[in-house]
């Protein structure tokens, strides 16, 4: 489950800089998912641009900042504020789509496969007063694809050969390989512009500095480690000006002091676990917004230990949980059973494909016939994940009703990423996938290709086929083709059981109107106000 | 006296060796920091051989512990892997936030102790005693992190006296420390309560009070006295108990401490701020512990060091 | 010089005989002193109350499976969160004190829950009191180097945060019933080590010991039979303390994550599970809070008593 609990500083998510294939999408299926505002559109209390912004807003981290150098992040965390202080070329709105001058690029234009120029706007001022202009962008470019750097984000953009000045306001983007999200890509985490003059003043002290300076409506004023980062509003931000005055980001690793903290007030934004829900509701002052996102959870099934290596006793076992009644009772129904490792949101995602059906005679009789003497399962559990402990006992008793034996070992969360990607843990493995690319090949290739990180013992040379084939592939209807095939495949295998795409529960404060909760965790506040 | 300090110190210098071995072995036992460093870029070989070397993984345990003794010694604890800022420094920066927490609960157990403890010995054998008695055994008896959830939904989310979390002026540490306190504050109770009954009935107190001395002065000057030495032997025990506390704590609370940097670090593998904070709480331990068997002698002249 | 040698071992002999004399009388004191004991116990209504607790907790931990009324581990995540009894209207007497959040009876897990948390406490103290007597034993009667060495070890162990020693214990192999165990083996034995030493030290240097060791007993012998008995007391009392303490320190290790498996009811862990449901389902966290408060409360209560009988010192009256 830990796509649920964001706990992991890796956040697996391959938070990818929050790709996204925006433009592949169809828009009605994203309006089925795609999250509402908090306030219906109620008209925000901007008055004739008087009044400057004001009041405060707090908002809960789970964990401390991995840095406040956005290429030194990847955690979904930090994209609760970092949306908030620094400037994208590109700029998504609610439904992943690339929007043309929403970000620092007026508008770009594909001179070909491999080359993209990008008009910039003019007249945006960084924090600190410099200038942003071309040298800026190539030099944040630079700086994020040199090794030396050792960023974490870099991987996502190693398509990117280089990019130019033309002009003070003009770049060209140089690819080494065709990308077809390259421009999803640049609103990502590691595509922040930063001011060179800054960064190189402060040399080797950059990665420690408290008050790196963005182009983005909010900028940084305190940050105290393990406590507190504290924004307030830029007041040359070239957009519209932002109406909250300062944010506060409070860092609160504890569940039950976060909700303690949202009930009483002191927190205006949280994310609330399934069970915290009971104690919002009826409140006058909080809501709840269940929020969809394309993360999918479920229990992987390591096909290279037995008795998992048996496909009907994984089929047995996915035949054996009932993952409507989990999702019912532990989840308090804020889940959709998925049929394989995709959400909607996903392209390549089959609706045509039904989840496995709860069954368990059909479990018991596929377990009989697997001829497996001795049906023992280890089940794996993070040990701090209260909801995933809670899914395992459920879990744990139904595949004991069609006869398996069931052993719940915890780990510890640190180790557990580790032991997973070393392939060391045991039979059922829960795991959250961000699939934040939304698109279907980084989901499938990371955790079915053979000998891939986050495949621990899947392994089908038909599927690896299907797979390299379709990377190679540039017509995207042919793609959608080879990843049905592909889903069907998987399907067939049975690798993994109780699927569902995961809702997240934003709880915010009535008093906090207008604020976006897309559906990549990174909030966005210049358009909020508070009363 | 002096023989008796340079000995000590001798003896702490071993056990900070000792204990920067333990830290230094097990802490390398967790598991690898470069494969968890450079996970999410899908590194080379190369890549992790490079990043070894850079953090100096690359050489066999005992020349890295060598290597790190060498810097400690300086003052040099290295760089956090997860901030890259020095390992010390991030643990100075959060320590007085620890220390405020337990001395804070040490207050609190103190104020609550005296009063109680020397109420419950003068009324020995009454309900008032009783009561006492009672109250001091809850106080040990609640798991600090229960205690701190019912005063964050009592005076946090109910009353809203306090605020729930987090740090800053006075109010936000009086729950923290009532709930790392109290435990304390119940033994201390209990031990203040029976030594002032042993002082209370030994013969120089019966002595003092035939020569006439007020029960007041009694009470002061010589059964108080004497019933710190116990006091003081458990408050220096229960430091280390105290800062261990402040580790469940301070998560409850959000209170930036060292207890979460080292819990978190121990979870990232960041091998230097792991290190720093272990020796560094050890060295604080020792220093309580060296200082309370001094305060000995100051309270009690009887007492000798040697 | 041979004549005196004898004359001294004869003398050594006689001395020898008067103290084992005195070990005599001073066992009988002990009797008689167990006997005043039990007569104290009637007048005192704490001790009583400590009595009855610990009574109820070690009878619910050794007839747990006959008189639990559901199987603890029992999931039913339809009949999940249900308020105890008298809490209208889904209250029952099916689910007497309600069920946690996946449907498991409460009452049975609290019951079962006596077994593992005692259990656990009993086994983790009476470990760390056999290494830490036999290396108090060492240290205190060899003395040189040996004690040196436990001593240091002492220091170090002191020294060392036990919650961060815990984290690391399950980082590297795991959260789990044993783990947890060994874990607090290794915080608790330093307590009998000193106080043993301590004991040691003034008994060695009495006569009949020395007497005994001259006359060429064996230090087994000697200790066993003149040097344990006299620190039993001592050994008593911390013990009492400590299997408090343990069921305090375990939960929170759960607290912290590194607990026992979630399918063993402890104490520890249901009040940790509990912990997202204190403000919609108080039960929860509630009944295994008051589970480790009132037995620890029995505890300490009982091991004041001991404490009372047993160390004549603190006998006021």
């Amino acid at each position: 489950m830990f796509g649920k609990s964001r706990f992991s500083r890796r956040d697996f998510l391959k938070t990818t800089a929050a790709l996204g294939l925006g433009g592949a999408m169809s828009s009605s299926l994203l309006a089925a998912c795609a999250p509402a505002g908090p306030a219906p559109a109620g008209a925000p209390a901007a008055e004739g641009g008087a009044a400057g912004p004001s009041g405060s807003v707090t908002i809960a981290l789970h964990f401390d900042l991995q840095s406040l150098d956005p290429i030194k992040t990847f955690a979904l965390n930090n994209g609760r504020w970092q949306k908030n202080v620094f400037g994208y070329l590109i700029k998504r709105d609610e439904e992943m789509n690339p929007v043309p001058g929403g970000g620092l690029a007026l508008s770009w234009e594909q001179e070909d496969d491999l080359n993209v120029v990008f008009k910039l706007r003019e007249g945006v001022k960084f924090h600190n007063g410099e200038d942003f202009n071309a040298d800026a962008v190539v030099y944040s470019f630079e700086r994020l694809l040199d090794e030396a750097n050792a960023s974490p984000q870099r991987f996502n953009y190693t398509a990117i050969d280089r990019f130019e000045k033309v002009d003070d306001y003009t770049v060209r983007m140089t690819l080494n390989e065709v990308d077809p999200v390259i421009i999803t890509k640049l609103a990502g985490y590691g595509g922040a512009i930063v001011p060179p003059q800054f960064v190189e003043e402060q040399g080797a002290d950059y990665v420690s500095a408290t008050d790196i300076p963005g182009t983005g409506p909010y900028q940084i004023v305190e940050y105290r480690k393990d406590d507190s980062l504290t924004l307030e509003a830029f007041d040359g931000y070239w957009g519209e000006a932002p109406k909250i005055k300062t944010l506060v980001y409070r860092i609160i690793p504890d569940e039950a002091t976060r909700l303690a903290e949202f009930l009483a007030g002191g927190v205006d934004v949280v994310q609330l676990q399934p069970s915290q829900v009971a104690a919002v509701e009826g409140s006058e002052d909080l809501e709840v917004f269940p929020t969809g996102v394309p993360t999918v959870n479920g229990l992987r099934l390591d096909a290279s230990k037995p008795p998992t290596d048996n496909v009907k006793v994984r089929a047995a076992i996915c035949h054996a949980i009932d993952t409507q009644t989990v999702i019912d009772t532990i989840l308090q129904g804020y889940a959709v059973p998925m049929a394989v490792w995709q959400s909607p949101y996903s392209f390549g995602y089959d609706p045509e494909l039904q989840p496995y059906a709860y069954d368990p005679d059909l479990a018991k009789q596929l377990l009989a016939e697997s001829g497996v003497a001795d049906p023992t399962l280890v089940y794996n559990v993070i040990g701090d994940d209260a909801t995933a402990k809670e899914i395992a006992n459920t879990v744990a008793a139904m595949l004991e009703a069609v006869g398996f034996t069931v052993t719940i070992a915890q780990k510890e969360r640190a180790t557990y990423f580790d032991d997973y990607r070393a392939g060391t843990l045991d039979n059922i493995v829960p795991f959250g996938w961000g699939g934040w690319t939304l698109d279907a090949d980084n989901t499938y290739y990371s955790m079915y290709y053979t000998g891939e990180s986050y495949n621990p013992g899947f392994s089908d040379p038909e599927i690896d086929a299907l797979l390299d084939e379709q990377r190679s592939t540039l017509d995207q209807e042919r793609r959608k083709e080879i990843l049905f095939q592909v889903n069907k495949l998987i399907y067939d295998q049975y690798p993994d059981a109780m699927l569902y795409q995961a809702q997240y529960l934003w709880g915010v404060n009535k008093r906090v109107k207008d604020l976006a909760l897309p559906a990549d965790e990174r909030l966005w506040f210049a358009s909020a106000s508070v009363s | 006296m002096w023989n008796y300090l340079i000995q000590r110190l001798f003896y702490s210098i071993f056990v900070l060796i000792g204990i920067s071995l333990i830290v230094f072995i097990t802490v390398r036992l967790t598991g690898d920091p470069v494969a968890m460093l450079l996970q999410d870029g899908n590194p080379s070989q190369e890549d992790l051989d490079e990043m070894r070397r850079l953090l100096d993984l690359d050489k066999p345990v005992p020349v890295q512990y060598v290597n790190f003794l060498a810097k400690a010694v300086t003052g040099d604890f290295g760089r956090s892997f997860r901030y890259s800022t020095p390992a010390l420094g991030l643990v100075l920066e959060r320590m007085p936030a620890t220390l405020k927490l337990t001395l804070a609960a040490m207050s609190v157990a103190v104020l609550i102790a005296f009063p109680l403890g020397i109420i419950s010995a003068v009324s020995r054998g009454s309900p008032l005693d009783f009561g006492v008695r009672l109250v001091s055994l809850i106080g040990i008896s609640m798991p600090n992190f229960w205690l701190g959830i019912i005063l964050i939904i009592i005076f946090g989310v109910n009353l809203r006296w306090l605020p729930v979390s987090g740090s800053g002026g006075l109010k936000y540490l009086i729950m923290p420390a009532i709930a790392l306190g109290s435990a304390l504050a119940g033994t201390l109770t209990r031990l203040l309560r029976s030594s002032m009954l042993d002082v209370l009935s030994d013969d120089y107190i019966r002595t003092a009070r035939a020569k006439g001395l007020s029960g007041r002065m009694v009470l002061t000057r010589h059964a108080l006295r004497n019933a710190l030495i116990p006091v003081l032997t458990i408050l220096g025990l229960q430091f280390g108990l105290l800062l261990g506390g402040a580790v469940i704590i301070e998560n409850v609370f959000a209170w930036p401490g060292v207890g979460r940097l080292v819990v978190t670090s121990i979870g990232l593998r960041d091998y230097p701020v792991v290190q720093a904070s272990v020796i560094l709480l050890a060295v604080i331990l020792l220093t309580v512990n060296l200082l309370v068997d001094l305060l000995y002698t100051v309270v009690d002249p009887r007492v000798t060091l040697d | 010089m041979a004549s005196s040698t004898q004359a001294n071992s004869a003398a050594l002999r006689a001395e020898l005989s008067a103290s084992q004399a005195a070990e005599e009388a001073s066992r009988a004191r002990s009797r008689r002193r167990w006997r005043r004991a039990l007569h104290s116990l009637r007048r005192d209504p704490s001790a009583i109350f400590g009595l009855i607790i610990l009574s109820i907790v070690v009878f619910a931990a050794l007839f747990a499976p006959w008189i639990s009324p559901h199987d603890p581990g029992l999931v039913d995540p339809l009949k999940r969160l249900l308020p105890p009894f008298w809490s209208e209207p889904q209250g029952s007497m099916e689910h007497i004190l309600g069920t946690d959040a996946v449907g498991r009876d409460i009452l049975s897990r609290i019951i079962y829950g006596a077994r593992i948390s005692l259990g656990v406490s009993l086994i983790s103290v009476f470990l760390s009191s056999v290494v830490g007597i036999t290396l108090g034993l060492i240290a205190g009667y060899y003395g040189r180097w040996p004690d040196a060495i436990i001593m240091r070890l002492v220091d170090i162990q002191l020294a060392y945060p036990l919650i961060l020693f815990a984290i690391t214990v399950a980082a590297i192999f795991g959260a789990s019933l044993r783990n947890l165990i060994v874990v607090l083996v290794i915080a608790n034995w330093v307590t009998y080590t000193r106080v043993v030493r301590g004991e040691v030290l003034v008994r060695r240097q009495t006569q009949y010991v020395e007497a005994a060791r001259v006359n060429g007993c064996r230090d087994v012998r000697i200790i066993r039979s003149h040097i344990l008995p006299n620190v039993f007391s001592s050994i008593l009392v911390i013990f009492t303390l400590q299997v408090a303490f343990v069921l305090i320190l375990e939960s929170g290790l759960s607290f912290l994550g590194l607990g026992v498996e979630p399918t063993i009811p402890t104490w520890g862990s249901m009040l940790n599970e509990g912990r997202n449901y204190i403000m919609t389902a108080w039960w929860l966290e509630t009944f295994p809070g008051l589970a480790i408060m009132f037995t620890v409360l029995g505890i300490n209560l009982l091991g004041d008593w001991i404490r009372d009988v047993l160390d004549p010192q603190l006998r006021i009256d």
